[in-house]
């Protein structure tokens, strides 16, 4: 009855690695870097991508509409929120993605909820266990797959191996001295097992990163200051140092903006633009903006019409940023019609995110191992 | 820290179970960690039986720490809340968050003080399984009664219990059972109460789920947020559940759930990856839930059957769990006496490592076992003990257990002998702080 066999143990002293770390380096390929970043809380996307040449949008905010003079108008129907300016320079460069209404059927407003459905890459009603990242990291040994730099692994859930969460560079190194692997074992304790892997994979990862990471090294385009600042710097730290690290994960808000939305979202919007704009300088100045993409995500976006305490409450579709060296630029999909909104008085999503998600795995990161062909790919790249 | 002249040997203990080693394991799994008087007591019954018992018939506690003062009442009626101007909403919600945290930490202040710590362990696991969260269900008044309503049965009648939660007001609002009406019945509480709560996939059809669901319309809430059956919202009709026909209310559907083989395997299997082992030893598990409802599903025949079954107490069962981030936290201050221990930072540190209480991800609670270890979340464990351990807050540690000699003959032995749950032979360092360190940071320290 008792599957368990004696555990056989052995100590090992000093610095012998448990098990063989360093696989050899790719040469040749360029590592290819997504950079997703969480638009934390919902972020209202009419406010973002303005609707300005439909005048529901403005009897549905009375209080809280851009006028029309203040818009960085992109064409004659559409404009970005005036704390874009830094987007639309990238968006007229030809860099910039714009896809409208994106979300997906049957959509549930709660944050956590909605949020685990895009982490999941679910259905409305389907409950998944693994990030829609998962299944995309590759299972080299020797890789540093992820970093995250706010917020929850999200997208990544459920990754083993090679991936971290550190709020800097340094700190984490630091930390990082005081794991010792010792231990050589080998027996069915899995518990034990997974600590000591895990213990491995500390030790892995803090070697990768000294050996690419140099702090003397200035950045030549400067971030502001800030959380969010302090997460592009760190990205843009190590994509410019060379690492082969595929995957970074980013969070920028609260954009729960419940009540008087206007500054709030002015400020979080220029942070974020100004911060992608920063971002694109230091990796093209270092030869690695078309190894990279950046994409924007969230929850849900909010309802259609404001709420009494000039905010907005929860809704569903939203527009979302795609940029990057290899992007095609323009404005995708189409903008969901106010005079069609649903039984909530929410817009009806227009992209299921799934379709982009399937766009990234197989034309950016050229991997078809995610069950989405039912959605269909956009012309990004 | 002198690491460098610890050495350690790692050596199976091929012995049979001491009674040491045997009571230390079942307070490590039910009682968050050792103390010295918990294992004193066990070293002195007559046999490990009697130490079950000891532990399941634990009194009821009568430690009253200050209670928030929200805890009997709503903060505001909500019919109230929507007069009110978008200043005064932003100062309601953030005084409601500070009482979302205030009653967050009473509890952990109740973990770390008990004097009967199996009786929260327990509070702890029916809030993993009667998930309801915070961040839906907002009132902490209500989050309150509802731990409650877990501490009063947390060794009590399953069966009671789970009649009693369908009338519980958390769990009406966390899965939306208000909504449940007779003209639009809403199936969320049915589905849960079957796939999670009683019998698990597998056992019955999406029919049965909406009979369930119509047997559930009209339990709902008033406006103080007191339970109150709505007659009129609830369904009369017949309906079909598990192939057996009749006008059944809620009450009467719990009792046919509560008929049904699966359900008492289900719920004896979760207790079995609570407390056992994260590999469902099957008959093991058939054989414990016959018992289980041979007593109508009293909780303590189960409980005595599951601590004394030969999976638990084998001894190469020791050190193979991870222990929860409540756990590693309150046991490593319990054990050390740190009852005094700011319980925000206890909170945060929960939070930090997976394990927000009252807020579990979602309805079907913290994955937990290996899961709760990662790259990241193990640097948040060592950095909490090396907190504990570090300058002046070493001072403050209560290492009377170890230097107990009816536990080992030196300090170092016994430290060894308590943390670690796998045999450990250790080369002392120079200083008794040194070795409390290293055995701290030592992987084996994560299991329990």
């Amino acid at each position: 009855m008792n599957r368990r066999t004696l555990l056989k143990w052995t100590a090992l002293y000093a610095a012998a690695l448990p098990f063989a770390l360093y696989g050899k380096e790719a040469k040749g390929a360029k590592q290819r870097h997504l950079i997703l970043i969480e638009l934390k809380g919902g972020n209202d996307g009419l406010n973002t991508l303005v609707p300005y040449s439909d005048p529901l949008y403005y009897q549905l905010r009375p209080k809280i509409s851009i006028p029309k003079k203040k818009l960085l108008p992109l064409d004659d129907s559409l404009a970005l929120h005036p704390s874009m300016g830094a987007t639309k320079k990238i968006y007229e460069n030809g860099d910039m993605a714009i896809i409208q209404g994106v979300g997906y059927p049957d959509p549930n407003r709660s944050h956590f909820r909605s949020i685990e459905i895009w982490d999941t890459a679910s259905g409305s009603n389907q409950y998944l266990d693994k990030g829609w990242l998962e299944s995309l990291s590759p299972k080299e040994q020797a890789k540093l797959q992820a970093v995250i730099l706010g917020g929850e692994y999200g997208p990544l859930s459920g990754a083993e191996r090679g991936i971290i969460k550190i709020n800097n560079i340094q700190g984490f190194l630091n930390q990082s001295r005081h794991i010792h692997a010792q231990i050589y074992m080998t027996g069915d304790n899995d518990a034990l097992t997974h600590i000591l892997k895990t213990e491995a994979e500390i030790r892995q990862s803090a070697d990768i990163l000294s050996r690419y990471f140099d702090k003397n090294r200035a950045l030549p385009y400067p971030f502001a200051k800030g959380n969010f600042g302090r997460q592009l710097k760190v990205t843009a730290q190590l994509i410019r140092s060379g690492i082969d690290t595929p995957f970074f994960k980013l969070s920028l808000g609260s954009f729960d903006t419940h009540i008087n939305q206007k500054p709030k979202q002015a400020r979080l919007l220029k942070e974020l633009s100004e911060g992608i704009a920063a971002l694109r300088q230091n990796l093209i100045e270092s030869g690695k903006w078309k190894d990279t993409v950046i994409m924007t995500y969230s929850e849900f976006g909010r309802r259609a019409a404001e709420n009494a305490s000039r905010g907005t409450d929860h809704g569903t579709a939203a527009p979302h940023f795609v940029t990057g060296g290899a992007i095609k630029g323009g404005l995708y999909g189409d903008q969901p019609p106010l005079e069609h909104l649903d039984k909530n008085g929410d817009l009806v999503y227009t992209t299921d995110f799934r379709s982009l998600y399937r766009t990234i795995s197989e034309d950016w990161l050229r991997n078809s191992s995610m069950h989405l062909s039912g959605f269909d790919k956009l012309p990004l790249f | 820290m002198k690491r460098e002249i610890l050495f350690f040997l790692l050596l199976f203990s091929f012995a049979t179970a001491t009674e040491f080693e045997q009571c230390a394991h079942l307070l490590n799994r039910t009682s968050f960690g050792i103390t010295e008087s918990s294992i004193v007591s066990c070293l002195e019954d007559k046999n490990y039986e009697a130490t079950v018992k000891r532990l399941l018939d634990m009194p009821q506690a009568q430690e009253p720490i200050p209670l928030p003062d929200f805890a009997s009442g709503l903060i505001l009626p909500p019919k109230k809340f929507k007069k009110l101007n978008a200043e005064e909403r932003k100062a309601f919600n953030k005084k409601r968050r500070q009482q979302q945290i205030a009653l967050k930490q009473w509890w952990i202040k109740k973990m770390l003080t008990t004097s009967t710590p199996f009786r929260e362990r327990m509070v702890l696991f029916w809030h993993n399984h009667f998930t309801s969260s915070i961040r839906k269900v907002q009132q902490p008044a209500l989050m309150y009664r509802q731990i409650q309503l877990f501490r009063s049965y947390a060794v009590g009648n399953f069966a009671q219990l789970l009649h009693r939660i369908i009338e519980d007001p958390a769990m009406l609002i966390y899965l939306d059972n208000r909504a449940n009406r007779k003209k639009h019945p809403n199936e969320n509480l049915a589905r849960e109460l079957l796939e999670l709560f009683t019998m698990g996939e597998g056992h019955y059809n999406e029919k049965d789920i909406k009979e369930v669901a119509r047997s559930l319309t009209g339990y709902s809430l008033d406006k103080k947020r007191n339970f109150r059956f709505r007659k009129k919202q609830h369904d009369k009709g017949e309906k079909i559940i598990f192939g057996q026909k009749g006008n059944f209310d809620a009450h009467q559907m719990v009792d046919l759930v509560l008929e049904q083989n699966a359900t008492a395997i289900f719920v004896v299997r979760k207790f079995w990856k609570a407390f056992v082992s994260d590999d469902p030893h099957e008959q093991e598990i058939d054989r414990i839930a016959s018992i289980f409802r041979k007593n109508r599903y009293e909780l303590k025949p189960m409980l005595y059957a599951l601590f004394t079954s030969s999976s638990f107490t084998d001894p190469s069962n020791r050190g193979t769990m991870v222990k929860s981030p409540a756990e590693l936290t309150i046991g490593t201050l319990r054990t050390f006496n740190r009852t005094d221990f700011n319980p925000k930072i206890v909170m945060q540190y929960c939070r930090r490592l997976g394990q927000d209480i009252l807020s579990p991800p979602n309805v079907k609670g913290w994955p937990g076992g290996r899961e709760w270890i990662n790259a990241n979340t193990l640097l948040i464990r060592k950095e909490f003990l090396s907190r504990l351990t570090r300058g002046k807050e070493m001072e403050k540690l209560d290492d009377a257990l170890f230097r107990n000699p009816l536990i080992a003959d030196s300090p170092e032995e016994g430290a060894a002998k308590t943390l670690l749950s796998i045999r450990v032979f250790l080369t002392p360092a120079h200083r008794f702080d040194a070795t409390l360190q290293t055995i701290l940071q030592h992987p084996l320290y994560q299991l329990k």
